[in-house]
């Protein structure tokens, strides 16, 4: 099997780029953990601060409140659910392939999974924009404010796990030869990671909620 | 030191997959019952264990922490737990 390219003593006999990356995700376990239990504590904050959204509410017929049960569609979401977990096998056969210096599987399941994160990506957009147009936007009240941060970051995240892929795949085109798989490995890392967020995210954030 | 050798089989791999969005499509299907939905006994130990069952899956197979160095693995844990803790000071002071 492949070996890294440039093997460094190290104490803990593991390599330093996958140390920092695991360093990486546990902190930013606190970053999503505190963002979520910000939500926990936010979610019933439903009445609408904004004064123009309220009297938009108040015309329309309706309350100024805007709960989650209010604005969820569940449907969308357990779609986005599948496609980034369908994402997330993409990668580990993405660094199969690398280590096995198989390129043409390598480039193929690289693509997949930077096709499946836009494609999340673009549920999200789709979801937030049909949440702003029922009334619920980052001001509108405690529970848009949390939700838009803590779905916001972590798209944000999986936005920029998709461009550290691309900018891998630029370079498997640039450099046929390159088979770095501790580099494939560690972004995997992140990448999975991202999906584990988004695993309890769907659990927390979007289900329990009717409960 | 340790490379990225490959312990986990492609079919492996697929199989987790499979569970994976089994998993999924289980808790979108037991979400379409309003009277199992409105149901805390039922939804919130079943909700919490399938994710946990899932996260335990990408962490162990698709993260490698169940064929890699253990000094990972606890170094995780360590980082996990200690999120968990600040999330329940947080909860508490908040709450």
């Amino acid at each position: 099997m492949g070996h890294a390219a440039h093997e460094h003593y190290t104490v803990t006999g593991v390599d330093n780029r996958k140390f920092a990356m695991w360093t990486l995700i546990g902190s930013e376990c606190f970053l999503f953990g505190t963002l979520m239990i910000n939500y926990i504590l936010n979610k019933a904050s439903t009445k609408i601060n904004d004064p123009a959204i309220a009297k938009y509410l108040i015309e329309h017929g309706k309350k100024p409140f805007i709960a989650p049960t209010d604005v969820y569609d569940i449907d969308l979401t357990t779609i986005s659910t599948f496609i980034l977990l369908m994402s997330s096998v993409a990668m580990v056969l993405a660094l199969d392939g690398c280590v096995r210096k198989n390129l043409k599987n390598f480039r193929l399941w690289t693509w997949v999974v930077i096709v499946f994160g836009l494609l999340f990506l673009g549920c999200q957009a789709y979801e937030f924009n049909h949440f702003i147009h029922k009334g619920l936007t980052l001001s509108a009240n405690n529970f848009g404010a949390s939700f838009f941060l803590l779905t916001g970051c972590h798209g944000a995240h999986v936005a920029v796990g998709v461009m550290l892929m691309g900018s891998v795949l630029i370079r498997s085109y640039l450099q046929p030869d390159w088979f770095d798989s501790v580099v494939v490995e560690v972004l995997g890392l992140y990448w999975h990671f991202v999906d584990v967020i988004w695993i309890i995210i769907f659990t927390v954030v979007y289900l329990l909620v009717y409960v | 030191m340790a490379s990225s050798e490959n312990h986990v089989s492609v079919k492996m791999y697929w199989i987790i997959c499979i569970v994976l969005c089994a998993i999924t499509f289980l808790e979108w299907v037991i979400f379409q019952f309003e009277s199992i939905r409105v149901n805390a006994m039922i939804m919130v130990p079943a909700l919490l264990l399938m994710s946990v069952v899932k996260f335990i899956l990408v962490c162990g197979w698709y993260m490698h922490l169940k064929y890699d160095h253990p000094v990972l693995k606890y170094y995780y844990m360590a980082a996990f737990f200690l999120a968990t803790a600040v999330m329940m000071a947080l909860a508490v002071l908040m709450g």
